[in-house]
């Protein structure tokens, strides 16, 4: 067993098949060697570790991802499984606090998922609605704009 | 456009909040700026640009909505702007043209435009047929690809029309269509003497076979219009009246006129035209006469018979069922696409000139789609294979001409072929494959589906080398997926 202390000094023990999903406390693991202490996740709260560590509990068996090709083929958004798809089905805030801890540490499957949604929330909306969603300042000068929108006007589906 | 151009603010501001998940709307106020890793600011204002850059990653077939992203802030339409321009997408004719006068726009003078470095990959296959037929599509690819490629020895003066304006003007356009009679195919494409001489005695000398030379115009550029007057006028006649009837056979699909076989003799510029092939030779030899000696009048009208002049960051091309693009729009593009790996020619009618110019030029070329080509012959297939060494994909999928010539060239030539199919091509036996199977070591896929004349023993062997020699409808056979598998 693995112990993990989020940034709100929450603990939870796990699995160590569960915990090394992530890259990071399995590197951890192997260079410090197991102990009893508490690994401390200082940028994560306990909220967000307790869905990443329902995401890990549910995966722990999955088979080890097929390796990248980096092939030039595009990969897509739309390929949610339905466990998966449930599980991510949470309030904005909590979405995107679970995608920076699936980066922090290091767990590219839940990444996956996270930026995949993501994705998925973008598609359909307009840059304004993106803005908003993204809590995105408009730093473009009126022109700067006008020069982006007609130099990528073949872009625009109409 | 849309709602937004004409407020930032205004209207925008007040349809918004309602259209996104209320958790965003309290954090509107509190952001301001794009500040990572601030543990004040909400986690979507703190997404890193390496997590950014996944998310529209995922965007790329949804050039929509990349194309909002852009829009956005700054930083997102650095991210963005590399992305959008790598693998651009075109559903209408409008886009391409927008798309090609882009690059012209913000050319400035002679420099390329800086997005030319970005676009790795062209696909014009998701045009709708009408589309894909529109001749001013190859003007526009044209125009594409002068901008794309970069002219690497300076000596060459190929870029004389590296302006980039193709379209001819109404009058010349006019005129031409004018002199079109007939309704059949052949004769519906407009003709231009597109290396015609400036010098008046030279023109003279070659207007004749110019006038005998039905080539797509679109990629002429003004200059030829001119040439394509002094040219022609002198001729008078339609020039398919001209035509014996032989070459009004359908596999005669690169046009060229009627050639004497006596001054085909005289130059005998390509490989491997075995007698049967005599026409088609013929035509492109009087191809290749014509543009060595335009090359030796000097270097402003040089096709670049010579290799390597042009470099790009273009690796795919998609003109997969474009008719728009004729023959000889592509034959005069073929120098300036030396950068390509992966060639989609299905369904475009491709004729085996236009291939052995291709594969003069594309000697770097790993995978290459010529499925639904009728006029494809064994000559075309075996100047491919001789060029183009590096091909490790290959689909001739439904071209009834070819033979087992074809495939003892490309199992002389191809040493690293991985896959090939040449389903429905019922002129396929035992032997043809069976070189294959031997000689090229690499190969996992054979797809001879309905080829009638391979037997079930050979399907065996093919099965027993661990070669899958039928292709499934689930898993067709294509050239874009078939390495990755």
């Amino acid at each position: 067993m693995v112990k993990l202390q989020s940034s709100d000094n929450e603990e939870f023990e796990v699995g160590k098949n569960v915990a090394v999903q992530s890259v990071l406390i399995k590197n951890l693991l192997e260079d410090l060697g197991e102990s009893e202490e508490a690994i401390p996740l200082p940028n994560v709260t306990g909220k967000v570790l307790k869905k990443v560590i329902e995401y890990c509990e549910h995966h722990k068996d999955d088979p080890p991802p097929l390796r990248d090709d980096y092939d030039d083929v595009p990969k897509r958004s739309d390929d949610i499984e339905p466990w998966d798809e449930k599980f991510i089905k949470v309030d904005q805030e909590l979405l995107f606090e679970i995608l920076l801890a699936s980066n922090y540490m290091d767990i590219k499957p839940l990444l996956d998922l996270g930026c995949k949604t993501v994705a998925n929330m973008i598609r359909g909306k307009t840059p304004d609605e993106i803005r908003k969603a993204f809590n995105i300042v408009d730093d473009f000068t009126p022109e700067e704009k006008e020069q982006i929108r007609k130099e990528n006007e073949w872009a625009e589906d109409r | 456009m849309d709602t937004l151009q004409a407020s930032p603010g205004g209207s925008t501001e007040a349809i918004s909040p309602a259209l996104s998940p209320p958790a965003a709307v309290s954090f509107t106020g509190s952001a301001s700026g794009v500040c990572l890793g601030d543990p004040r600011q909400p986690a979507s204002a703190r997404v890193p640009p390496e997590v950014l850059e996944e998310i529209f990653g995922l965007l790329q077939p949804h050039q929509k909505a990349l194309h909002s992203c852009m829009l956005t802030c700054r930083l997102w339409k650095e991210l963005v702007t590399p992305l959008l321009w790598r693998r651009p997408q075109f559903a209408r004719l409008s886009q391409v043209i927008k798309f090609a006068s882009t690059l012209s726009a913000t050319a400035q003078g002679r420099a390329t435009s800086h997005y030319t470095r970005l676009v790795h990959s062209l696909s014009f296959s998701r045009l709708a047929e009408a589309d894909r037929n529109h001749p001013k599509l190859a003007g526009s690819i044209g125009t594409i690809i002068h901008h794309l490629v970069a002219v690497v020895a300076p000596a060459a003066g190929p870029c004389g029309t590296g302006d980039g304006q193709f379209c001819s003007g109404p009058l010349t356009a006019l005129k031409r269509s004018k002199s079109l009679s007939r309704n059949d195919e052949e004769s519906a494409r407009p003709y231009s003497a597109i290396e015609m001489s400036t010098e008046p005695s030279a023109t003279s000398v070659y207007h004749s076979a110019a006038a005998e030379i039905p080539v797509a115009s679109d990629t002429a550029d003004s200059n030829d219009d001119s040439e394509y007057r002094v040219a022609y006028t002198p001729a008078g006649t339609d020039p398919l009246d001209l035509q014996d009837p032989q070459w009004q056979l359908p596999k005669a699909a690169s046009g060229f006129g009627p050639l004497s076989k006596s001054s085909l003799l005289l130059d005998v510029s390509l490989p491997a035209a075995d007698d049967t092939h005599l026409s088609y030779s013929g035509a492109s030899t009087s191809y290749h006469k014509r543009s060595m000696r335009n090359s030796m009048r000097g270097p402003r009208h040089s096709d670049g018979l010579s290799t390597d002049h042009y470099t790009s960051s273009l690796r795919h091309l998609d003109l997969c069922f474009c008719k728009g693009v004729r023959n000889y729009s592509l034959q005069r593009l073929a120098p300036r696409l030396s950068s390509l790996t992966s060639l989609n020619l299905a369904g475009g009618l491709r004729s085996d000139i236009t291939m052995a110019k291709l594969s003069q030029h594309l000697t770097g070329l790993r995978r290459i789609s010529l499925a639904w080509t009728a006029h494809l012959t064994d000559f075309g297939v075996g100047e491919l294979a001789q060029h183009c060494p590096r091909l490790e994909v290959i689909d001739l999928t439904h071209c009834t001409q070819i033979e087992d010539t074809s495939l003892t060239a490309i199992a002389y030539n191809l040493k690293a072929l991985k896959a090939l199919s040449v389903a429905y091509c019922t002129g396929i036996t035992d032997i043809g494959v069976r070189e294959v199977a031997t000689k090229c070591t690499k190969i996992s896929v054979l797809n001879v589906m309905k080829c009638v004349r391979v037997s079930d023993v050979m399907r065996k062997t093919l099965s027993n080398q661990s070669i899958i020699c039928e292709c499934t409808v689930a898993e067709p056979f294509s050239i874009d997926t078939q390495l990755s598998r």
